[in-house]
């Protein structure tokens, strides 16, 4: 599920706006990659809900031509501090549900990361066979 | 009362130096904690033997709250000289006399302080402190908080690759932190090679794939495993990729290393990514066979079999595999 949200985020990336400056396309990927991710996971996760909710904010912010920042700071300043930092939608949870998002988002992300590499070595693959042939 | 005090002075300072060491070592020397506290037949086998599981947890709560229950009601606990509470006094005798031992939490070493820990002084998980403890719902729930993050940090130490040695929850929690930045960058870095490589490579695969999978007509799958040598070909003749003119327009929704993607899931998952991977993989020869059942289902139902372009039939195709 997450490869084909992945895979159907990027061509639609490709296809938008083949155009468009590096940075922004990889930011477009990487986006695009997180949301995958939250999407295929279950929308009880407080980290795929604050993923999907940070992209609607997006969007908004998008059409009302505004960037905002919907990063909170908190006050809190406990040891896991960084890792509720790391954890999206990980401000407000007390340490046990900390610990199980972690395990959760950890476990999507090494998929993720799986999933982009193999992406990454077949395309370079086939570039390379183009490469060959001409 | 007084009695009481002075018999557990002398025993209770000796078992519980020695209970403090053997918690330290506790999986390992359960039976001589056991012979030494054979006062309090607790069902703390439960608790000392198994890393922590829910049910252990239940059972705890169960027991405690029970406990707790019998304690609250005989009022406060010096009071009373019922038999069942006798242990429980002597529990919470020992606690106050030691207000001095550090607390050891039942399922945790290494670093205790960043638990923010109120009861710190009536901490001592000794397990057989349990009935005196249980009058306090705060240590109660303090400890079976403790447990279950002890549990959880377990959990991640299988999931983090590299753990093992480490014990302590702040070096964990290190490692844990390491790890995530790790994959965050990763995924950045992979972002970045995506958007380079990419823009001349047209891929279009996913512009025919159904969104909605009906993974759950699962049970048909058996029965329809014959067609999908055929169904397949037709499907990516229907390819837009075939636009690109060359046979390796089709190839190129095929290598993906899904091999790589499908071996390293679990199998409750691969049911999800495996019905992916056919769409990508022409090579049937190297499918799984749900992978394959799951490609059926797919395209079977959902898709019309268009006739074939020209130069392509289903049976080149599949020899090209």
């Amino acid at each position: 599920m997450q490869t084909y949200h992945f895979l159907r985020s990027l061509t639609h990336i490709n296809l938008t706006r083949p155009s468009s400056p590096l940075h922004r396309r990889s930011r477009a990927i990487r986006r695009a990659a997180y949301v995958s991710m939250a999407r295929a996971a279950s929308p009880r996760r407080m980290w795929t809900r604050a993923i999907l909710g940070r992209l609607q904010l997006l969007r908004r912010a998008r059409l009302l031509r505004r960037r905002r920042n919907y990063k909170k700071k908190t006050t809190i300043s406990t040891p896991h501090d960084k890792l509720r930092r790391l954890v999206p939608g990980g401000e407000e949870m007390d340490f046990c549900r900390l610990l199980e998002e972690t395990a959760d988002y950890a476990e999507f992300l090494s998929k993720q990361v799986r999933i982009m590499r193999s992406v990454v070595d077949f395309m370079e693959a086939e570039c390379r066979k183009k490469e060959e042939k001409v | 009362m007084q009695e009481i005090l002075q018999c557990l002075n002398p025993c209770s300072s000796a078992s519980n130096l020695s209970v403090l060491e053997r918690q330290r070592a506790r999986l390992q020397r359960q039976q001589s904690f056991e012979s030494m506290n054979e006062i309090n037949n607790l069902s703390f086998d439960n608790l000392i033997s198994l890393p922590i599981s829910p049910q252990n947890l239940q059972t705890d709560q169960y027991f405690c709250s029970d406990s707790s229950l019998k304690n609250k009601k005989g009022g406060s606990l010096r009071k009373r000289k019922a038999p069942t509470v006798n242990s429980g006094e002597e529990e919470e005798k020992e606690k106050k006399m030691k207000p001095d031992d550090k607390p050891e939490k039942f399922k945790e070493s290494g670093a205790e302080a960043e638990t923010a820990a109120p009861p710190l002084k009536r901490d001592f998980i000794h397990v057989r402190a349990r009935r005196g403890q249980a009058t306090d719902s705060h240590s109660l729930a303090e400890r079976v908080r403790r447990e279950r993050i002890s549990e959880r940090m377990k959990y991640l130490q299988g999931l983090v690759p590299g753990c093992n040695k480490i014990t302590g929850k702040a070096g964990m929690l290190d490692e844990i932190i390491n790890y995530v930045q790790s994959l965050q960058r990763q995924v950045e870095f992979l972002s970045m090679k995506l958007a380079t490589v990419n823009p001349w490579i047209d891929f279009n695969i996913d512009s025919f794939l159904p969104k909605e999978v009906n993974l759950a007509c699962n049970p048909s799958i058996p029965t329809v495993s014959v067609s999908t040598e055929l169904v397949e070909p037709n499907y990516f003749k229907m390819n837009p990729m075939h636009q690109m003119a060359t046979s390796c327009g089709l190839n190129i929704d095929v290598n993906f290393s899904d091999l790589v993607i499908r071996q390293s899931l679990s199998s409750p998952l691969t049911v999800h990514d495996t019905f992916l991977d056919p769409s990508f993989n022409v090579h049937s020869s190297s499918w799984d066979a749900n992978s394959q059942n799951i490609c059926d289902l797919e395209f079977h139902d959902q898709l019309p079999l268009q006739s074939l372009p020209d130069g392509y039939s289903p049976y080149n195709l599949k020899m090209e595999m």
